[in-house]
């Protein structure tokens, strides 16, 4: 095994997981100074991770600056991002996070933005609904668009008959789908997700993964 | 009509008066030292005068006076009947007669004599030498003395063996007295003429000539056979055997003769005293040179196999006569054919091929086709030049008629000191004796037993005249493969002509700059040119010629400019458009017109009375904490649905502290429970209170849930004095003044779009909640995965909220329409078009397969 | 106190993925085949010989909780695609939602060019950040597909439901599209959407199935013998449960 600077990564990201994850599991007053380290790693984390909003923001920045210097396709849109992004910046920098102009920005500009994709997305779900059929000529596919249909028979409101057994029926059906099969389903998913989320863990405690590189 | 030129070259005819094939570009016409020979057509300036041409060769021969040679004559004449002692009249031919162009004679065939009208049947007619060399005259004693010389008349029954003979006799019992003519001396100062100006370039024999006229040294070349150098002392070839006579002016003003060496060698001396290689000064022999086989052929001399005694060269020292045989090496130029032919030899064997020269003399070109007999050699190529129509042919050997030199070699030493003189072929120099013309070769002199090449010049009209009126044809002799393989016929034709020397550019630029006559580059190098003679043709199968034409499709292929793929959709995205149509349609009716109407729902969901109750039942002093963990895309949505729990707790008068663990959470909960607040008339500060943002995802959580005075030290968007002063600063502030745990908090409600935040509020505050309620108001996505949570035998959530209909539901149970309300008819209307589109979907793609299915079983 | 349900089962996790990675050295393991992943591999190669660029995307989950488990198992993904995308012309893109994980990234990338011996062709700027929200995420997103000339479109992280808009732009590009996410929602959109969705804890075999390493393979492995233990230990308790035995 080489020798290398990353040994001492390695060693502190393993102390480091393993303090924390005793943490979960374990009352860790009974070993003096254990609590204090373990929460002074969590807020260290936190810290990073707020730090890295912050470093991530800054990459983002220089990426489109970059984009803009060398004229690459799509430049002038990088531009209107980095004048934005340094007038939100200055806003919040000068009057603070709440302050009215900031909500303002928010509200105005920021919200009906997210609000319009994800209106998008409701689009692109339909399209992708229609053509889930044609595209993938299998049961399962089949199977999953009726069950949408389904659901939204279920979920919505009924021009006509909304009182109707039939409206009954779907609905009892509806929530059976909902809260057995789907949430059965879900449920082994997540199950899985976190099998698989623990394993992951860790083989970052075992030092097998090193995200943190060589 | 004149008669056609044949290219010495390729041997094809050309119109007469051609300076150059014009097939191959080879010159026609040689180029003589010193004028036109006597009866050639070709003057001095190249221009075809019409007179009777012949070449120096002819000149040589038909000059030939008195001499030695004619002394030496083969008594046999009847067969060689005719047979000029051209060799002998090497020396006759003077400086004023025409013989070679200028720059074309070799200074080892001295100074080109005028050729004499003597009819080339002479026998003892022919060049006379003013001087015959010693060593010539040595070789001529010693044929004498030889009883077969080796180039008699050749025997019908291919007597090619005792042909050959000869050479070996002369070696072993010295040369004759027949052996022929001496050649005609060499001398230094028998300057040959520079060649003519758009000459083609003199061989290397003859440029070597030149400079040993010039007095420089000349190098010996190694493939060649010819080595001469005067100052050196290095192998003169032939000229070292050639010893200039005793009292030889030419001799005496030749310089030192190197040693001798080869069969010369044993010319000049008894077989007992024939020297052992070279290095033989000290029996005062100079060496003969290897090649001098060559040499010796070319002296006018009837070959005869009776009177000649071939010399044969030993092994190893002749190994040019070696590996010449009958009818190789056919130089590629007249020069080279004409002068090396001279010097053939039979190869192995010696001067074999002499003897058979015989029988092809008088052979007419026409004749040259004609299948040779038995062990007859064909009429070398520069034989073939000499036979050319406008060109006076020497008199043609007569059939074995012994070499006037071999009779005339006798084997006298050449003194020590003094270069071997050998009579010029051609003429036109001057002898450094003063004036010692060197007579023409008088080929006619030459015995049948003459090499083909020689052969064919007994059949030449006497008097040097055309061979007739149809011209000279020598036929192209036998070459072997490997020479035939070399013979540069019409393999190329150069696109670009060479101009005369007054006419080539001078070179201005780079280092040959100041010279003429330099190639050019590119037109030669860059100017694609295509074989003449076809290349050999491959044999391709079908399987090879359809994988070389896919080879060829793929790199046309690959060569092929793909034009560069669009990305964006060349169609228009029409289903996208449709569909987004459609929703619009579905929204904005409902809001506009109010059409369609939708029934509000009836029914109430079981987990709604339970959260009712819950909501109803909270104290009203202590404060409840509502997370906004959920996207701004999805405000939408959560806003209709947390609007209406959040408007219940504040028309109850329960305070609302907001939190959330996303970045843009405080700024979403401000805008909510501010709109709310502001409807109810509920204070900032007292009736609700923003945390703002907790750091740090689900350990932050977890903090808080521990300590949340610690996670959170400051609040968002704080209620301000008249002067814009923060009243309170968080927790210092009244709503916050009991509240030191999280269980300190009459509820604690998450508001999010996504299951990982309410799980992770699920599982981290759970343990620090006690009894405090946690209620879930979710979108309807995220409500599957919580509702456990919620229906565990230990529920972790005590209340849920999830959807629209919920919410709707909620309000209308509370009676207090909100947000939700007003967006039921479009959520109807766009489900409701969402439906039918998702039908649609279906119901295409069954039938597309359906109907597919069928023409494929039909098809 | 101890917990020692939690450290028991933790310790069964750990002790079976140690003994896969002791036995995976003496016998290969072979897992079913994933047609994401084979495809991943060909389109990798055919951007590389194309001159075309890969695209991964991290997701938007922070790096810290359990946002960031699918973004590990991304980053064992771009570990090998750093490796196999080296030698190209344009290299490999990564872009996060988040900063840390960003930074990540970065360190992942320049651990796979040191690798292969190309550490001068790692470019600080292929790991980006696109936007802070998920959406915003998004929002960036057609501006690097179209851009950069992206062929292959990966999406291993956590994702919402933008995920279904992000793998809707790399469908409408016509692009190959793996998508992979540890939410229940969006995974059922990227299902209708995506080429190659990843369902389930499909997301985490990507190592395993990019041979990152034996441990890997040892991981996947354990998340199956695990998995069969709960799905025993469901049956188990349900039949208990319903004979009336309490546990």
């Amino acid at each position: 095994m080489k020798l290398g600077a990353y040994m001492i990564w390695a060693a502190v990201a393993v102390a480091a997981g393993a303090i924390v994850l005793l943490g979960y599991f374990t009352n860790l007053d009974v070993i003096i100074g254990l609590r204090l380290v373990w929460l002074v790693l969590l807020r260290w984390a936190i810290l990073l991770a707020a730090g890295g909003l912050g470093i991530g923001l800054v990459n983002l920045a220089s990426v489109h600056l970059a984009k803009v210097s060398e004229q690459e396709p799509g430049w002038p849109y990088s531009g209107v991002l980095i004048v934005f992004f340094t007038f939100t910046l200055a806003l919040g920098l000068f009057f603070g996070p709440d302050s009215p102009w900031t909500l303002f920005v928010f509200r105005f500009i920021h919200l009906p933005l997210e609000s319009s994709l994800m209106a998008l997305l409701a689009v692109a779900l339909v399209v992708a609904g229609v053509r889930l059929a044609g595209r993938r000529r299998d049961l399962l596919s089949l199977v999953f668009v009726l069950t949408a249909i389904l659901i939204l028979l279920g979920t919505g409101p009924w021009l006509i008959g909304s009182e109707s057994v039939t409206h009954e029926r779907i609905l009892w059906v509806r929530n059976w789908v909902v809260q057995v099969a789907a949430a059965g389903g879900a449920r082994g998913i997540l199950l899985g997700v976190a099998i698989g989320g623990i394993v992951t863990g860790l083989r970052v405690l075992v030092a097998a993964d090193r995200p943190y590189g060589n | 009509m004149a008669a056609e030129l044949r290219c010495p070259m390729c041997s094809k005819l050309n119109p007469p008066g051609a300076e150059e094939c014009g097939f191959c570009g080879a010159r026609l016409r040689p180029l003589v030292v010193g004028g036109e020979p006597e009866g050639s057509r070709i003057s001095a300036d190249g221009t075809d005068d019409g007179a009777e041409a012949s070449d120096w060769l002819d000149r040589m021969r038909a000059g030939s006076g008195a001499d030695e040679f004619e002394e030496n004559a083969p008594e046999d004449e009847a067969d060689s009947a005719g047979s000029p002692d051209w060799l002998g009249r090497l020396r006759e031919v003077g400086p004023s007669e025409e013989g070679p162009p200028p720059g074309e004679v070799p200074d080892w065939l001295g100074t080109p004599k005028e050729t004499t009208a003597e009819a080339p049947g002479e026998e003892t007619g022919g060049a006379e030498l003013a001087e015959v060399p010693d060593w010539l005259s040595r070789v001529r004693d010693r044929q004498a003395q030889e009883a077969e010389p080796a180039w008699g008349a050749e025997p019908e029954d291919g007597g090619a063996e005792g042909q050959e003979d000869w050479l070996a006799r002369i070696r072993d019992g010295g040369i004759p007295a027949n052996a022929g003519p001496a050649l005609p001396p060499l001398t230094p100062d028998s300057a040959v003429e520079a060649p003519t100006p758009g000459g083609r370039p003199s061989p290397d024999w003859i440029e070597r000539g030149e400079r040993l006229g010039a007095g420089d040294s000349i190098e010996p070349v190694e493939d060649s056979g010819l080595a001469w150098d005067i100052q050196s002392g290095t192998d003169l070839g032939w000229l070292e055997e050639v010893a200039p006579a005793e009292g030889s002016d030419l001799a005496q003003a030749g310089p030192a003769a190197p040693p001798r060496e080869g069969w010369l060698a044993e010319l000049e001396t008894p077989s007992d005293e024939l020297p052992e290689g070279t290095g033989e000064e000290a029996k005062g022999v100079e060496p003969a040179a290897s090649w001098l086989g060559n040499a010796e052929i070319a002296v006018e001399r009837p070959f005869t196999g009776e009177d000649e005694e071939i010399i044969r060269p030993e092994t190893g020292e002749a190994d040019w006569l070696k590996e010449l045989e009958v009818g190789a090496d056919e130089p590629s130029s007249w020069e080279d054919r004409g002068q090396r032919k001279i010097w053939e030899t039979a190869g192995e064997g010696g001067l074999g091929w002499l003897a058979e020269y015989d029988a092809s003399v008088g052979k007419k070109p026409d004749e040259a086709g004609e299948p040779t007999p038995e062990g007859e050699q064909l009429e070398p190529g520069w034989l073939s030049e000499i036979r050319a129509p406008d060109q006076v042919l020497p008199s043609e050997p007569e059939a074995v008629v012994p070499a006037k030199w071999e009779e005339a070699a006798q084997p006298e030493r050449t003194p020590a000191g003094e270069l071997p003189h050998v009579a010029a072929l051609v003429f036109g120099a001057q002898e450094p004796g003063g004036g010692a013309q060197t007579p023409d070769i008088d080929l006619s002199s030459l015995e049948v037993e003459l090499p083909d090449w020689l052969g064919e010049h007994k059949a030449a009209p006497a008097g040097g005249e055309p061979a007739g009126p149809g011209g000279v044809d020598l036929a192209p002799a036998t070459l072997p493969a490997w020479l035939e393989a070399m013979r540069p016929i019409a393999t190329f034709r150069s696109v670009v002509e060479v101009a005369e020397e007054e006419e080539q550019a001078l070179e201005s630029a780079g280092p040959l700059a100041g010279l003429r006559g330099v190639l050019m580059a590119e037109p030669v190098v860059a100017m694609p040119r295509a074989p003449t003679i076809g290349a050999a043709k491959l044999e391709v199968t079908e399987r090879q010629y359809a994988q070389a034409e896919l080879l060829h499709k793929m790199v046309e292929e690959e060569e092929r400019e793909l034009p560069s793929a669009d990305r964006r959709r060349l169609r228009l995205p029409l289903v996208r458009w449709a569909v987004s149509a459609v929703l619009l349609m579905a929204v904005i009716l409902p809001i506009t017109l109010g059409i369609p109407s939708f029934p509000l729902p009836s029914q109430v969901s079981r987990d709604l009375k339970p959260l009712m109750a819950l909501v109803n039942g909270l104290p009203v002093d202590r404060p409840s904490l509502v997370v906004f963990d959920y996207d701004p895309g999805y405000s939408g949505e959560m806003n209709a649905v947390a609007g209406a729990f959040i408007d219940q707790l504040m028309g109850r008068g329960v305070p609302v502290v907001s939190l959330s663990t996303r970045p843009y959470g405080p700024a979403l909960a401000a805008g909510l429970l501010d709109r709310i607040a502001s409807g109810r008339g509920v204070p900032a500060g007292t009736g609700y209170l923003h945390l703002g943002y907790l750091s740090g995802g689900p350990t932050a959580v977890q903090i808080f849930a521990a300590a949340p005075q610690d996670a959170v030290r400051q609040g968002f968007d704080l209620p301000a004095d008249a002067e814009g002063q923060a009243v309170c600063g968080g927790w210092d502030c009244p709503i916050l003044s009991n509240v030191h745990r999280l269980s300190d908090f009459s509820m604690v409600a998450v508001l999010s779009s996504g299951t990982e935040n309410a799980r992770t509020w699920a599982e981290q505050a759970h343990p620090y909640l006690g009894q405090v309620p946690l209620v879930m108001v979710l979108s309807a996505g995220a409500e599957p995965l919580i509702r456990p949570y919620y229906e565990a035998l230990e529920p972790q959530v005590n209340g849920i909220l999830s959807g629209l209909p919920a919410a709707v539901a909620y309000e209308q149970a509370n009676q207090l329409p909100g947000e939700a309300h007003a967006r039921w008819n479009p959520f109807g209307a766009a489900l409701m078009a969402i439906e039918f589109m998702l039908a649609a979907g279906v119901v295409y793609a069954l039938a597309r397969r359906l109907l597919r299915s069928g023409r494929a079983q039909r098809g | 106190m101890f917990d020692l349900r939690g450290l028991l089962i933790l310790a069964i996790f750990l002790a079976t993925l140690l003994a896969y990675a002791a036995y995976g050295r003496r016998r290969t393991t072979v897992f079913r085949k994933l047609r994401g992943f084979e495809e991943l591999g060909r389109s990798i190669e055919r951007a590389v010989e194309a001159g075309e660029r890969v695209h991964l995307s991290l997701g938007t989950g922070s790096v810290i909780g359990s946002d960031s488990g699918p973004a590990l198992a991304g980053l064992a993904v771009l570990s090998r695609m750093a490796m196999a995308t080296s030698m190209s012309d344009k290299p490999s893109v990564i872009t996060a939602g988040d900063g840390a994980m960003m930074v990540l990234s970065q360190d992942s990338l320049r651990t796979g060019y040191q690798q292969v011996g190309e550490s001068t062709r790692f470019q600080l700027t292929a790991g980006r950040m696109l936007g802070p929200t998920p959406f915003s995420y998004v929002a960036g997103l057609p501006a690097v597909l179209g851009g950069e000339d992206v062929t292959v479109h990966v999406m291993i992280g956590s994702f919402g439901a933008e995920a279904a808009l992000a793998a809707d732009f790399g469908e409408r590009k016509g692009i190959f599209v793996l998508a992979g996410t540890d939410d229940v929602q969006a995974q059922a959109l990227l299902y209708a959407i995506a080429s190659y969705p990843l369902i389930g804890e499909e997301v985490f075999a990507g190592g395993a199935y990019l041979n990152a390493g034996p441990l890997h393979h040892a991981s996947l492995s354990t998340q199956d013998l695990v998995r069969f233990l709960i799905v025993a230990a469901i049956l188990v308790g349900t039949l208990m449960r319903t004979f009336g035995v309490g546990l």
